[in-house]
């Protein structure tokens, strides 16, 4: 066991200097860590230097350990997190999508590990791998400085939740009854899912809201609950991932369960460093037998999988940016799969080279998804129009004729309250929900997207007089200067705000800060007096 | 091979853990008993006592196992990087004066006591002085938990005792390093401790010069950069670690020694409170494990050997450090009712007591039984002072004294408490640092400390307000008014849970139906900033004569 702690150092101080200099080129941290232990591997295999561990150690079976250990906890962070408000806002939607699409990535899967001649427990492996995306990157775990409140990320978050509810399914009745080699296996899986989710109000109210201002003792009984679980799932012969997700249902009912999450975060940390890092110190360039396996999950990975999503969200009138923003998210493997993968190689019913292929995905799809996530704009704009399935559904109003009117980019508080004052604006809405608000309030509303000219044209920007623009974001509001109207700016920044009103057209421009002040100030000045 | 994560062992030792910790709280005991007495339930100890039962003979509940060592050895490299977060230079030097006289008598006073008792109990020297400098020490995890939650840690008495514990802390570190130097040499010659002694402490200069040279020159960058990540700031906090446990490793001194000094770099820099809370989770659990499986470690035979001794000796623990304390604090012109409370708060053995005995254990200076002695003073004296310090009061007026004006701490000063930072509210910091004594402006991110220094009077703590660790910092519970401007719905509800009624509370919610939820649950004022906003642009509408809807 000095081993771990002889490289545990190795991990966080490499971390550590991988992180310094990726994070100046907006690399997110996770591709950080794998690409650390990558660097790892090699360098203990190249080098023999006195205070490093010796090389043997990678295979030794510990990297694998404490991958285990990290997905494990990582799984547990995420499942606690799981709660139906997080899936209602877009569920109908999401549930459709990620059923669709789990189908169709699962045939892909399957159906090329049966023609290469794998067995059929392999080829399912293959299919689960390429069909789960992960929570970590859409709920925003490992990353946190992505937007959370976007339609988009709701949207990816919704998918992969429910991705992740299938996966434990898949895991409970076939991984499980694999292991087991009967319905009691399944059984027993089952309950592990059911009985915790049953309890959760109870567990909530008796213990959550009884040590929510404890966070040692919340702590302790959260990962009392992972380890019990997963260990009550593996004594029954059931996949111990099963009771990890448990746990984490057990104890995910809302708001009750925030100050377990506050206390989990550095162990999420923690572990998020440590699972990454054994990950990119495991993943090996796949064999001859195995290059073709690879190729196929990366290919459905990262090409056929977003754009089944786009697809299929677009029929259901989602409209394309957002489509594409959410698919780009949901481009990777599930660290599900992986400890799914993991504990299987460990007893036996997944064989090394399958879960070889899985890992070294797993490590490139973490990478390319962050890398479409950040360039997600870029190639949305690249995208030819039939992929961006515009002729499914595409309302065909338009304002196109209108003349003397303004217009008002954004639907939510700001946008409501501006054109309340006008008459007769015309509404460019980004979101399903703003729509129907404007059409409530008998607006005249197009749906669209705010950066792309067409909306505009539908808008009726040729006739128009005033743009009033009160989505806060750069784009946005340079999109609405350039149309060479009187404008009134929301913008995100000072200097944005600055430079736009240089521009003479632009009547005022300011940020969502600046504009509230005021009004805060004067309330906490008469409360004071009062 | 390594074992598999989920066993039956750490199961139940996890378990074991998180019923500990609430009995602790039930019982008003310090954790760390809990998580020991757990240890001796599943360990060889407990598996003797339930076998005294007819026909029911049992092996130890949970042994060790590769994965519960890694944790307890981690639990003691965090606990120490811990403490050392907590070392800032400036505060030690402010209580210097009358906190080192006080110490270092008591210190010597009690070491010299304990020699000679244990010398009397017929115990070797090296035993002898192992115990002696085991007992020296009072425990900061009891003494300052209680007070901080009577809320004393701000009065003479508390103020007096944090400060000696501090300067407690400092010198644990440097005894660990002779005593783990001296436990690899395997001697304890007079040569061989003069020897130890000045290698550690030399290494010892060299390690806290890298330390405080880096927290001058190199931290202050680097951190700063590393704030603005907050998923990674942790892991760059443990990353400086582990680079300290290894070079400490490297000059042969223990990995707690380098994982201490890590923790004192950081200290002096404003990002040590941030850093403070995140390892405060990660320390809490591998501490847990560290304790119950020294209770693992010991036999009812080690527990049972010296048990009068050890009953003896936890008395005269009590006894000896109550009366040297009340003199010493007495002679340093304390009053009789303060130096009362300061000598109560210190009468019990450290954490370091039972740390120090494991050290000692693994290099073979000291027997098993000797730890199970230091471990049942560690486990009576935390015990009986955790009642005694509660209920220190009352104690006080039966021995006839009486409590004047009680110093609790309270001023009649206003105080301000502002969480989040963004433009919106940089016109009301303003206001606020005319009309209060006291504003403190909390933001985990570390641009706003340069915006904070626009504003005069406003004190600037680098920390995460939803931690409730660091709103029981700021005291908001005695705050005069709290602003938040963190959108947070569950945060929003703590804040109006954890402040008094008089408190004027401004919350900021993302609609109005958040807002009118906050506001039937007892806020003043809930800021909605697109409402804010939407008026302001309306206005803007109206002045620029852009088309009126009439």
């Amino acid at each position: 066991m000095s081993e771990i702690i002889d490289l545990l150092p190795v991990i966080f101080i490499a971390s550590s200097l991988i992180l310094l200099v990726t994070r100046r080129f907006s690399i997110p941290a996770y591709s950080s860590y794998i690409v650390t232990g990558t660097l790892i591997g090699f360098i203990l295999q190249a080098t023999n230097l006195g205070f490093l561990p010796p090389p043997d150690i990678l295979d030794s079976g510990i990297v694998t350990g404490i991958a285990e250990i990290g997905a494990a906890f990582l799984i547990f962070v995420t499942a606690i997190r799981i709660t139906p408000q997080r899936i209602k806002r877009f569920g109908s939607e999401s549930f459709k999508t990620s059923a669709a699409q789990v189908l169709i990535q699962h045939i892909i899967g399957f159906t090329t590990g049966i023609i290469l001649g794998l067995g059929a427990v392999d080829s399912f492996f293959i299919g689960f791998a390429a069909s789960i995306s992960s929570s970590l990157v859409s709920m925003n775990l490992v990353n946190p400085d992505a937007d959370d409140d976007k339609v988009y990320t709701v949207i990816a978050e919704s998918i992969s939740l429910i991705d992740d509810g299938i996966a434990a399914i898949l895991t409970v009745f076939v991984i499980s009854g694999l292991a087991v080699g009967s319905l009691e296996g399944v059984i027993l899986g089952s309950l592990l899912l059911l009985i915790p989710y049953s309890l959760r109000d109870t567990v909530a109210e008796t213990v959550l809201d009884r040590y929510r201002e404890d966070p040692e003792t919340l702590l302790l009984i959260g990962i009392a609950s992972v380890i019990s679980l997963g260990y009550m799932a593996k004594t029954f012969g059931v996949n111990p991932i099963v009771g990890v997700f448990g746990a984490g249902i057990l104890l995910s009912k809302t708001p009750y369960n925030q100050a377990l999450i506050e206390a989990l975060e550095p162990i999420k940390d923690f572990f998020s460093a440590v699972f990454f890092v054994s990950l990119g110190t495991i993943a090996a360039i796949p064999g001859q037998t195995m290059i073709y396996v690879t190729a196929v999950l990366l290919t459905s990975i990262i090409l056929v999988r977003p754009l089944s999503i786009v697809f299929l969200l677009r029929r259901q009138g989602i409209d394309s940016y957002n489509a594409y923003k959410a698919a780009l998210n949901l481009d990777q493997i599930s660290e599900f799969t992986l400890l799914a993968a993991l504990l299987a190689e460990g007893t036996g019913v997944l064989s090394t080279q399958i879960f070889q292929a899985i890992v070294f995905t797993a490590a490139i799809t973490f990478i390319t998804s962050d890398l479409s996530a950040k360039y997600a704009d870029r190639i949305y704009d690249l995208m030819p129009e039939f992929l961006k399935f515009e002729s499914i559904d595409e309302a065909s109003y338009g304002f196109n004729d209108k003349k003397n009117h303004s217009i008002v980019v954004g639907y939510d508080t700001i946008g409501r309250k501006a054109a309340s004052k006008l008459e007769n604006p015309v509404i460019i809405a980004a979101k399903p929900g703003n729509v129907e608000e404007a059409e409530k309030d008998d607006m005249d509303v197009v749906f669209g997207n705010p950066l792309n000219d067409k909306t505009w044209i539908r808008a009726g920007v040729e006739g128009a007089e005033h743009i009033i623009s009160t989505i806060p974001e750069g784009k946005h509001a340079s999109k609405a200067a350039e149309k060479n109207k009187k404008s009134v700016i929301v913008t995100e920044t000072d200097e944005k705000a600055e430079s736009l009103s240089q521009d003479e057209k632009v009547l005022y421009a300011e940020t969502i800060e600046n504009l509230s002040s005021t009004q805060l100030k004067d309330k906490i000045q008469k409360l004071h007096e009062a | 091979m390594v074992e598999s994560f989920f066993t039956a062992g750490l199961t139940l030792l996890v378990i074991g853990a998180a019923l500990a910790a609430v009995l602790a709280k039930k019982f008003r005991q310090p954790s760390l008993v809990m998580y020991i007495l757990t240890g001796l339930f599943l360990g060889p100890a407990g598996a003797a006592l339930i076998s005294l039962v007819p026909e029911l003979s049992i092996d130890a509940l949970v042994s060790e196992t590769e994965y519960i060592t890694l944790m307890s050895e981690l639990g003691l490299a965090f606990l120490l990087f811990f403490i050392g977060l907590e070392i800032k230079i400036e505060d030690i030097k402010e209580v210097l004066g009358e906190t080192l006289t006080i110490s270092f008598t008591q210190m010597g006073l009690v070491a010299v006591a304990f020699f000679g008792l244990s010398i009397l109990a017929g115990f070797g020297t090296v035993e002898s002085v192992i115990i002696a400098l085991a007992f020296m020490y009072s425990s900061t995890a009891v003494v300052v938990k209680i007070l901080a939650d009577k809320g004393e840690v701000e009065t003479q008495a508390g103020k007096l005792d944090v400060s000696i514990l501090l300067f407690e802390d400092v010198t644990v570190v440097l005894v660990m390093a002779v005593l783990s130097s001296l436990a690899a040499a395997g001697s304890f010659s007079v040569a061989s401790i003069g020897l130890s002694a000045l290698k550690v402490g030399f290494f010892v200069a060299v390690i806290a010069g890298a330390a405080i040279g880096s927290s001058r020159y190199l931290l202050p960058k680097f951190l700063k950069y590393a704030s603005r990540d907050k998923h990674a700031f942790l892991i760059h906090g443990l990353a400086w670690l582990f680079l300290f446990t290894l070079i400490s490793k490297q000059l042969g001194l223990s990995l707690e020694v380098g994982a201490f000094f890590a923790g004192v770099s950081i200290a002096q820099l404003p990002y040590s409170e941030e850093l403070h809370e995140k390892v405060k989770p990660l320390t809490d659990f591998f501490l847990a494990v560290f304790f119950i499986s020294l209770g693992l470690s010991l036999t009812t035979g080690d527990l049972l050997k010296y048990i009068w001794v050890a009953i003896g000796f936890s008395a005269a623990v009590i006894v000896l450090k109550m009366l040297f304390y009340y003199i010493l604090t007495s002679w340093q012109g304390f009053d009789r009712y303060n130096s009362f409370k300061a000598a109560i708060n210190m009468t019990q053995t450290s954490t370091f007591s039972i740390v120090y005995a494991a050290v000692a254990l693994e290099s073979g200076l000291l027997g098993s039984a000797v730890v199970g002695l230091i471990t049942i003073v560690a486990l009576l004296t935390m015990g009986i002072s955790s009642y005694m310090i509660f209920y220190s009061d009352k104690i006080f007026k039966m021995l006839g004294g009486k409590i004047g004006n009680k110093e609790t701490g309270d001023t009649d000063e206003r105080k301000a408490v502002v969480a989040g930072f963004n433009e919106a509210v940089e016109p009301s910091i303003k206001y606020l640092s005319n009309e209060y004594d006291e504003v403190t402006l909390v933001d985990r991110s570390i641009n706003t400390s340069n915006e904070a220094e626009k504003f005069e009077d406003v004190e600037f703590e680098f920390s995460d307000f939803r931690n409730v660790e660091t709103r029981k910092n700021q005291n908001i519970g005695s705050a005069d008014l709290v602003l938040s401007m963190i959108e947070d719905m569950d945060l929003n509800r703590e804040i109006i849970e954890e402040t008094s009624e008089e408190c004027i509370t401004i919350l900021t919610a993302e609609d109005q139906n958040q807002g009118s939820e906050l506001t039937s649950k007892g806020a003043d004022h809930v800021f909605v900033e697109q409402e804010a906003a939407g008026d302001k642009i309306t206005e803007v509408i109206k002045q620029r004569g852009i088309s009126e809807n009439e």
